[in-house]
């Protein structure tokens, strides 16, 4: 379970929400079925029970149920448990899609970091060591030379045109 | 005189090849003197062969060479003098061989790279281009057959550079800035723009699409691609203000359990790309069909039942008749599909006729008695063969996407009759206004896929679908896995194929002649060369303009998987598709935390202000996303939730 007061980051695994109501994910479930689940843990966690009953429990089972109360949301929900299986399928992977408004909550420099981890890193560290390194030699063999600012500005200029398509599109 | 002649041959021979050592010292000479541009140029075209890149691309890196060359002419202006940045390049040239000839070669070498760099790679873009050229008219290579052999390799070399491009996460984005739809790393454009990456502009999407393409070769992906960057292009013109809300609406007329895995697939792309919802009808959303308007509801009905010409047009009358009694009668239109059964009843009938102004109805039914039990049970066999997959309730305002599984292949005449209705509904929403339903189907962008729609359309022709589809402002994108399943006739192909003004995807297909014909040809020159000797051929022969097509048949029968061409007014681009990794999308969990609930009115109040809300709760609740950013409808209060479980009464 996803801890409570840290909403998960899209991307990442969500809780089961047919395991909340104590339901098979399987695609044949009808509203009846999860009906009666919500009622059945409704039942016994509701806060105005004798003894208190479960009011985390409770208010987890609600959320369950309001996805999963029709055939769009188990739909939605199977999809995403899918996702979080299938073999080289979405879990964990960055999507190559820009979805609306992502990113807001984050600044620049968060966005950018997230960029490059759900790049290619190692790649891309390679071109800014290659970068740095033909900087080197150009400053090493040119000395005061004039040449030497310019390979600097060629090599970063190399490293401008081509880093980013190591970088994941923004979000 | 014989050994006269034999001596004037011999001295011919040997100035003609006396020549030939000049030119070439001269070019030895030319080459060692410009030793840094030589070498950068040999490295560029090497490179350029290696990669399959255009001469196009040498350009571009020469041009990008500005900033290096500025850097360098400025900071010899500022250490020494204007002048001397004018002389810059004969000074480091000189330079280099002073400093080459000294022993010192990375000091040489770093004095003359600013100059030689960008002159070599344009050096070499001109080579590159000079060389393409003499193989594409067949004057180039040691034999014809090179220039075979050369394109073959370069496509070879294009491909794996598209592929490598594809790779990398951040070249191909869904779309581009100004929002054209990016499809994949283009491999080969023929009569368009050689670029990095396949764009369309959005319009094409709006406009009528054919994809064709075997099992397996990649269209799936491609449509996936297509549909998503459809919808993502269309909300961010909609955000903008330039556009309205999309719509897709995808008719999978083969069914099946692939279908099911495609329809998920479609999903989970689609959301990332920004639907708020995506429906699969009929497994969990459905739609009414008796939302349309009466007399198109009349059509629809009848249309839905088999029914023959001749003599047996006179038992379709007679069932046109008892069905616009049962749908036009005083009591309004039907509900439901009890409610309509209930009424093809003479006694329902004359009940609901009983006032004295309708005598003509009264006629009707007398006239209609007998056979109204019969209309009736074919009416009853039809819905229960169709399920309730059209008995409501939704509507297409209800979701973004809606991706329709018809079982064209398992049930064939069912997913007719379920065709028939969803493009009657789909157009009866395109057409509606907020005032008539509540759902804004006006103003929407529409895109209806049809996926081997040749599988449900003898009810419904394709070509009428077009036609119906451009009146209405949708647009139509058929695909099919060969040229033959796009219709049922030859005349109907070519007219679909011919009204694509969207564009053709053509991906590995067995027969592709008839739309490689109708991508057109282009002029090239052919050049035919003298043969001096097996197999030595001689750069003496001549050369002539001739109509070549624009689409090799022979190429797209070779195109491997992901690979396609992209077709239109008369060229072709190929492209390596890019395969969309959706992540999931977050499922509805609190946002608040749980630990401030702490009693039952701290979760009541949580869910009753939305904080529980699913991104995507379901919209079965009738609440359309048709009139602002498709945002998910709000989900029922708590007491709302806990009365569906237990009635009215509170839970013990």
């Amino acid at each position: 379970m996803t801890a409570p007061d840290q909403p998960p980051r899209a991307g990442q695994p969500r809780a089961d929400v047919f395991a909340v109501l104590g339901l098979a994910p399987r695609p044949d479930l009808t509203d009846d079925q999860v009906r009666a689940a919500w009622r059945r843990v409704a039942a016994a966690t509701h806060p105005d029970r004798e003894d208190g009953g479960d009011p985390q429990r409770f208010a987890v089972a609600a959320a369950a149920y309001t996805t999963l109360r029709t055939g769009f949301g188990r739909g939605e929900a199977l999809a995403d448990l899918a996702a979080g299986r299938a073999p080289g399928g979405g879990a964990g992977r960055r999507s190559s899609v820009t979805p609306r408004f992502a990113g807001l909550r984050s600044g620049r420099a968060a966005r950018w970091a997230a960029r490059v981890r759900g790049g290619r890193p190692r790649r891309l560290a390679l071109r800014v060591l290659t970068t740095l390194a033909a900087s080197a030699v150009a400053v090493a063999a040119a000395g005061f030379h004039p040449a030497a600012p310019a390979l600097v500005t060629g090599a970063v200029t190399w490293l401008a045109c081509t880093a980013r398509r190591d970088l994941a599109p923004p979000r | 005189m014989i050994s006269r002649w034999v001596s004037l041959l011999a001295v011919r021979a040997a100035a003609r090849l006396a020549v030939r050592l000049i030119k070439i010292a001269v070019a030895a000479a030319l080459i060692v003197a410009a030793a840094p541009v030589s070498v950068c140029a040999a490295i560029s075209v090497w490179a350029a062969w290696l990669a399959g890149w255009p001469p196009a691309r040498l350009y571009r890196a020469a041009l990008w060479c500005a900033p290096m060359v500025a850097v360098w002419l400025a900071a010899i202006a500022i250490t020494r003098d204007w002048a001397s940045a004018i002389q810059a390049p004969y000074q480091a040239w000189r330079a280099m061989w002073r400093d080459g000839a000294a022993g010192s070669y990375p000091a040489a070498a770093a004095a003359i790279a600013p100059a030689a760099i960008p002159a070599g790679l344009a050096v070499g873009g001109l080579a590159w281009s000079y060389r393409i050229r003499s193989m594409h008219t067949g004057s180039g290579g040691l034999s014809p057959a090179a220039a075979v052999a050369f394109d073959l390799r370069q496509w070879r070399h294009q491909a794996r550079t598209a592929r490598a491009r594809i790779a990398a996460p951040g070249s191909v984005p869904l779309n581009s800035r100004n929002g054209d739809l990016i499809a994949g790393a283009a491999i080969r454009a023929v009569s368009h723009p050689a670029r990095q990456i396949a764009a369309i502009p959005y319009q094409r999407m709006r406009s009528h699409q054919v994809v064709i393409g075997t099992t397996g070769t990649g269209k799936t992906t491609l449509l996936l691609r297509l549909w998503a960057g459809f919808v993502a292009s269309a909300l961010q013109r909609h955000s903008a203000g330039t556009g309205g809300l999309p719509l897709l609406v995808v008719l999978d007329c083969k069914g099946g359990g692939d279908a099911r895995r495609i329809a998920d697939r479609a999903r989970r792309v689609l959301r990332a790309a920004g639907a708020a919802a995506t429906a699969i009808w009929p497994d969990e959303a459905s739609l009414s069909l008796w939302t349309l308007p009466p007399s198109q509801l009349i059509t629809t009905l009848v249309d839905l039942i088999e029914h023959g010409t001749g003599g047996a047009a006179y038992y379709a009358d007679i069932m046109e008749a008892v069905v616009g009694l049962a749908v036009d009668a005083p009591p309004g239109p039907p509900q439901a599909t009890a409610d309509f059964l209930a009424r093809l009843d003479p006694g329902w009938l004359s009940m609901a006729y009983s006032a004295s102004e309708h005598d003509d109805a009264h006629a009707l039914i007398r006239a209609a008695g007998r056979q109204i039990g019969d209309v009736a049970l074919r009416f009853r066999t039809l819905f229960r063969r169709l399920g309730t997959g059209l008995d409501g309730p939704g509507g297409f305002g209800d979701a973004d996407a809606w991706y329709c599984i018809l079982e064209g292949t398992g049930q064939a005449s069912v997913a007719e009759s379920q065709a028939r209705a969803l493009v009657d509904l789909l157009a009866s929403y395109a057409t509606a206004g907020p005032a008539r339903s509540g759902q804004a189907g006006r103003g929407r962008e529409i895109l209806l896929a049809v996926d081997e729609f040749s599988a449900v359309s003898r009810r419904l022709p394709i070509w009428q679908l077009y036609e119906r589809a451009r009146s209405l402002g949708l647009a139509v994108q058929v695909s099919a896995q060969s040229w033959q399943g796009l219709a049922a006739d030859e005349d109907e192909r070519y007219r679909i194929a011919a009204a694509a003004d969207g564009g053709i995807w053509l991906l590995r297909t067995p027969h592709p002649e008839p739309v490689a014909a109708l991508a057109g040809s282009r002029q090239v020159m052919d050049t035919t060369r003298r043969l001096l000797g097996v197999p030595v051929w001689s750069h003496q022969g001549t050369s002539r303009m001739r109509l070549a097509p624009v689409v090799d048949p022979a190429l797209i029968r070779a195109l491997d998987v992901g690979q396609a061409a992209y077709i239109y007014r008369g060229g072709a681009t190929y492209v390596q598709v890019k395969r969309l990794v959706a992540a999931p999308a977050a499922l509805g969990t609190p946002a608040v935390g749980l630990a401030a609930l702490v009693d039952g009115r701290a979760v009541a109040a949580a869910v009753a202000d939305g904080a529980m809300a699913g991104p995507r709760a379901p919209a079965a609740n009738g609440a359309a996303s048709t009139t602002g950013t498709p945002a998910a409808p709000v989900p029922p209060g708590l007491t709302a939730l806990l009365d569906e479980a237990f009635g009215k009464q509170a839970p013990p």
